[in-house]
């Protein structure tokens, strides 16, 4: 793209003045300039707002629990994302408990389909965890995605939003779409630690996967 | 990739937050965050578009409040709800509402054909036995000659609390 050209519009970008030994104040004389403006703290902040990695597992066949602890308390939102792989003698029933908190004080409501049938259950449910299932094919996929939105706060109670689906590869009976809506209802600390665990102790099957990113806003 | 518009902070004391000056530019809106109410009971959160206080709205939701199953509709509303809000035996002072809402066809009608439309889910624990877990739509059937550059957010009973924020992102890419 050019620059500066006879009769073009132009506008100064940054808030620094350039030298001004021969040169015209406020033009940028190259890229180092930029740089420099950047490095100085002055550069505005990027306008775009995305999802940041911050931790991830990946299971190796022999453990049944994962923890995210210290999660940071600077992001505007928390997301999720697991993809467990099924296993042939079992379902796993992956679970969530935030803050280490063990006691049954887990709020709980759940909605969604499987193999063709409603499967609206655990409304109003009070537990020591936040349920979820996964397929019982092996090598098959159940995706999750779990949103936290004002995770940070301490004076409030937040709910967290679950969403999964379960797959099949021999029929549609193990095809699942769920969503359940999750509450720790004991206080309301911010939630700095967050256990993905299945609770009958099923190992969660090698290459299964989790993954924490936190939303990024200027 | 999304694109930070704007944020609205309750305050405890007004009822309505409003986003405006919304650009044109984006293919979609989504909205993110946190709400609550100071009534002393169960509130409903509605919102509007260009501040229109006609009928033109139509809305749909259900889904799961303790252990029975729900679904409402409405045709020619004033504003569509899109969460609600605890109940007093929860202590509604300090119990959220998780909001992610995307918001489509907010351009007018010649630049992006169909009416703005938004789908969102919002959980909170409705009472000490009941969680609610229920998704939300809802249509804007007013005047879509023009781009909706204005959204009310309107607490039906109650004021928004002071916790309540609610940032609104334009998408570029989708």
């Amino acid at each position: 793209m050019a620059g500066i050209e006879a009769g073009k519009t132009w506008s100064r970008i940054g808030a620094e003045t350039a030298p001004t030994d021969s040169a015209a104040a406020g033009v940028w004389g190259d890229l180092n300039e930029v740089a420099e403006n950047v490095g100085a703290g002055t550069w505005p902040a990027p306008k775009y707002s995305q999802y940041e990695y911050i931790a991830g597992h990946t299971f190796d066949g022999s453990t049944s629990s994962y923890t995210f602890s210290g999660i940071p308390q600077t992001y505007n939102s928390l997301r999720l994302i697991s993809c467990d792989l099924g296993q042939s003698s079992s379902i796993a029933t992956p679970r969530l408990q935030l803050n280490g908190d063990t006691g049954s004080y887990y709020g709980m409501c759940w909605v969604g389909s499987h193999g063709g049938s409603i499967t609206s259950r655990f409304g109003g449910y009070t537990s020591s965890t936040i349920y979820s299932y996964d397929s019982n094919e092996a090598s098959t996929p159940t995706v999750r995605e779990i949103l936290l939105d004002g995770y940070t706060l301490s004076s409030m109670v937040s709910p967290l939003q679950l969403q999964f689906g379960t797959c099949a590869t021999s029929g549609t009976s193990n095809m699942s779409a769920n969503g359940v809506s999750g509450v720790l209802l004991n206080g309301t600390a911010a939630i700095t630690s967050l256990k993905y665990f299945d609770i009958s102790g099923y190992t969660f099957a090698s290459g299964s996967t989790i993954s924490m990113f936190g939303f990024v806003t200027p | 990739m999304m694109e930070y518009i704007a944020s609205v902070q309750g305050t405890g004391s007004a009822a309505t937050l409003t986003f405006t000056g919304i650009p044109n530019t984006y293919n979609s809106l989504v909205m993110k965050g946190v709400g609550h109410t100071t009534h002393t009971s169960q509130d409903l959160a509605k919102i509007r578009f260009n501040s229109d206080t006609g009928y033109n709205y139509v809305s749909n939701r259900g889904g799961r409040d303790g252990t029975n199953n729900y679904a409402f509709q409405g045709g020619g509303i004033s504003m569509a709800p899109f969460a609600y809000t605890p109940s007093a035996s929860l202590n509604v002072g300090t119990m959220l509402f998780q909001l992610d809402m995307n918001i489509w066809s907010y351009q007018k009608a010649s630049t992006r054909p169909g009416c703005p439309s938004f789908m969102c889910q919002a959980n909170y624990r409705h009472s000490d036995s009941a969680q609610i877990g229920f998704l939300y739509s809802g249509w804007y059937k007013g005047d879509n000659t023009v781009d909706v550059t204005t959204i009310n957010l309107i607490m039906t009973s109650g004021n928004w609390g002071s916790n309540t924020k609610l940032d609104l992102y334009g998408r570029t890419d989708s």
